[in-house]
């Protein structure tokens, strides 16, 4: 048998030097092809997604304000003063309470209504509808709402409230209580989009699992729960934690129409520090290094969610 | 291991009646297997046995207890799925060890890590994993406990399967089509394995199949179904060679039984087919004769009926010849010749058929089977007398 086998290295010796220069040639002329193709893509990339990022990475470095003609190098200038400013701190911190708050409130508000609309046998198709509703409409339209709503003296959250012993105030307004109401409507906004990811991963599991179960001896819905159903959830759940993260580190329309950051920078968050850095301060370097250091955190996301997501929570 | 009972179990889904009226007892340690074509209600049969489902009318009992109001988990039964539904986020010993954590740990010592301290549960666990490796030794499948159900092969993923279902000691193994996602090699091989499995623990087997050769080969008795009923239960001997009905007949047995219509001579009830006397003797009402290939005799030189050899197939140990009648073109008649015959060679040109009178089965025009015997001449006196 071995004398009819070719060995790569027999192959080798059968190409001669000018059959090895044509292939070579043909080979360039095809990789040359593919980088043209590419080119107008590779184009598009680098003048929309790593010029602009490139850009705030440069002006974060310089002295740079909106309107300027002129601008100086300065270093890590900005990153210097960042340590030293108290708003920083707060609106860092803030973000992160934020996002501590909102990922496990609308993950787990998302799953109760999940699995309490997939248990119904009539009128799935409503509820759906109505705990999606918050996804669909416009947050900003949605926040008037919640500013009406949230009003001292019609607002129907702090009058009823109000009936119930507490003070009528627009919890808007305190400091100990504004992000704290931010957070709740950022569950509400968020729980119908992990509701639906959670109802979509529901219905991927096989009946017969349960089944499996229910003979093997686990009867009650908290084993059937704990066996199979999370588990199971595992990918989604992962991808609704990373999902929700990223969307939670990037609040802002709702601290911009309703508290502007206050009272007392109690909802100062990054993404609106950048925001008031950059087009109410005009300290556009300033905005630029607040915008790397939240770069950053989406980066890190980014990282967990490829290799967690891509890597490890899946059955197959 | 416990005797089962099917009391009159009816069953309807909406306006379709699933089952009728189906009574069954499988005695303790019995193989029984339920056979049946296509969406005649084998698996509802055995759903309402393990009670995923509910019967409308009629009684389970196990053991000496009925089971009506008893939900699945506590009717002590094990199934094996079609699709074998293993937990595909656990490793194969932890899915064969399901049916003993729920039996032996209480819900506080299930729980991940925090369980593993609890009281009571490490000599629980020590027991389950001891009782998951035996297991896992009679399958052959102990170089398997590490990995998870997708890492495994079809076959594999069927022993670990069958392991959730022997670590326990069930009232009764329930088995719905398991080998029917398996390769055709792979499926003989299996098929082996689980009657040697039954021989060994002795169990309660109630077996779903659609595959007549699965149900022969492995049942201590078959019962087979149509239309929701159960028309025949016997030994696989018996439903072979005396089928009470003509579906029976038709199912059992590859090739399918030969069924030729036939006319009954008024003065001796002699069936005759394809217009020449038949030789056997049957019941007035017979319409129609079943006789199996290997009851046919086919020869290029004399027979009961002329024909034209169609088709012919070897198999290497036998050969089956397909005869068109000519008085009946309508009929092809598929007989077992023997090995080295060479009818391969023949299509084409004539044959004739005959058969054996004591094999053949007579039915009536509602395909109840009928009496029916070789025409055997009684002799008075040195003359041939028609007896009947
Ligand atoms: N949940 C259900 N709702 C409505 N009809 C059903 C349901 N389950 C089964 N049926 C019907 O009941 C009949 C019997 O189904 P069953 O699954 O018992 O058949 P089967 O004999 O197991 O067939 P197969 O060999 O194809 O598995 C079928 O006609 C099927 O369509
Ligand atoms: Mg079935």
């Amino acid at each position: 048998m071995a004398d009819i086998t070719l060995s790569p290295d027999r192959l080798q010796r059968t190409q001669t030097p000018a059959t090895r220069r044509r292939a070579s040639l043909r080979n360039f002329k095809a990789q040359g092809l593919a980088w043209m193709l590419a080119l107008p893509a590779l184009f598009l990339m680098a003048m929309l997604l790593l010029g602009p990022l490139l850009a705030v990475v440069v002006l974060s470095f310089t002295d740079y304000s909106l309107g300027n003609a002129s601008l100086d190098w300065r270093g890590l200038d900005n990153y210097q003063a960042m340590l030293g400013d108290d708003i920083f701190y707060k609106s860092i911190s803030n973000t992160l309470v934020y996002v501590g708050i909102v990922v496990p409130g609308s993950l787990l508000l998302g799953l109760g209504a999940a699995l309490l609309i997939e248990s119904l046998t009539r009128g799935k198709a409503f509820w759906r509808a109505v705990y999606f509703l918050p996804v669909m409409a416009t947050l900003i339209a949605m926040a008037i709402v919640w500013e009406f709503m949230m009003s001292a003296r019609f607002g129907i959250i702090p009058q009823t409230l109000a009936l119930l012993g507490f003070p009528a105030k627009n919890w808007l307004q305190e400091t100990a209580t504004a992000l704290p109401v931010l957070c709740i409507i950022g569950i509400w906004q968020s729980l119908g989009f992990n509701m639906v990811l959670f109802m979509a991963g529901l219905s991927g599991i096989p009946r017969t699992l349960y089944e499996a179960l229910e003979l093997d001896g686990g009867s009650s819905a908290w084993t059937r729960f704990w066996t199979i159903t999370w588990p199971m959830l595992a990918p989604v759940t992962m991808f609704v934690v990373i999902i929700t993260a990223i969307r939670s580190f990037q609040v802002f329309d709702t601290v911009h129409v309703l508290t502007k950051g206050g009272p007392n920078n109690a909802t100062m968050v990054l993404i609106y520090q950048i925001y008031q850095e950059g087009f109410d301060f005009f300290r556009s370097s300033y905005a630029a290094a607040l915008t790397v250091v939240f770069l950053v955190f989406i980066f890190i996301l980014t990282v967990i969610k490829a290799r967690t997501i891509e890597n490890k929570v899946h059955y197959s | 291991m416990a005797e089962v009972q099917i009391r009159n179990v009816s069953k309807r889904f909406g306006t379709t009646t699933v089952l009728e009226n189906a009574s069954l007892t499988i005695s303790k340690g019995e193989f029984v297997s339920l056979i049946g074509p296509s969406g005649c209600g084998k698996s509802t049969l055995l759903r309402i046995i393990s009670g995923l489902e509910v019967q409308d009318t009629g009684q389970i009992v196990i053991g000496d207890r009925t089971v009506d109001d008893l939900r699945p988990s506590a009717r002590n039964l094990a199934m094996v799925f079609q699709s074998y539904a293993l937990y595909p986020h656990l490793n194969v010993a932890s899915n064969i060890a399901m049916p003993l954590r729920m039996q032996r740990l209480n819900g506080f010592q299930r729980l991940p890590v925090i369980g593993r301290f609890l009281p009571g549960s490490a000599t629980a666990n020590d027991g389950i994993a001891r009782q998951v490796r035996d297991a896992a030794e009679m399958l052959d499948i102990s170089h398997l406990l590490e990995r998870k159900p997708g890492q495994l092969s079809g076959g594999q993923r069927q022993r670990v399967a069958v392991g959730r279902a022997l670590v326990r000691d069930p009232a009764a193994f329930l088995l719905d089509e398991p080998l029917s996602n398996l390769d055709a090699k792979l499926r003989v091989h299996m098929r082996t394995e689980i009657a040697q499995l039954h021989r060994r623990l002795k169990a309660t087997f109630i077996y779903v199949t659609h595959d007549q050769v699965e149900a022969m080969t492995m049942s201590d008795r078959i019962a087979v179904m149509m239309d929701g009923d159960i028309i025949q239960v016997g030994t696989p001997d018996e439903v072979y060679d005396q089928p009470v009905d003509i579906r029976v007949a038709e199912f059992i047995g590859s090739p399918k039984i030969n069924v030729v219509p036939v006319d009954i001579e008024a003065a001796r009830g002699m069936a005759v087919l394809a217009g020449a006397a038949s030789g056997v003797v049957t019941d007035p009402s017979a319409v129609s004769l079943g006789i199996r290939p290997e009851a046919i005799t086919v020869s290029s030189s004399s027979g009961l009926a002329a024909g034209i050899v169609e088709h012919a197939e070897n198999l290497g140990s036998e050969e089956y010849v397909q005869v068109r009648l000519d008085a009946l073109p309508e009929i092809v008649i598929t007989a077992r010749a023997g090995h080295g015959t060479g009818w391969t060679r023949r299509i084409g040109s004539a044959a004739h058929v005959s058969f054996d009178g004591n094999r053949a089965l007579a039915f009536d025009s509602a395909g109840r089977r009928v009496a029916c015997r070789a025409y055997a001449p009684r002799h008075v006196g040195g003359k041939a007398v028609a007896n009947g």
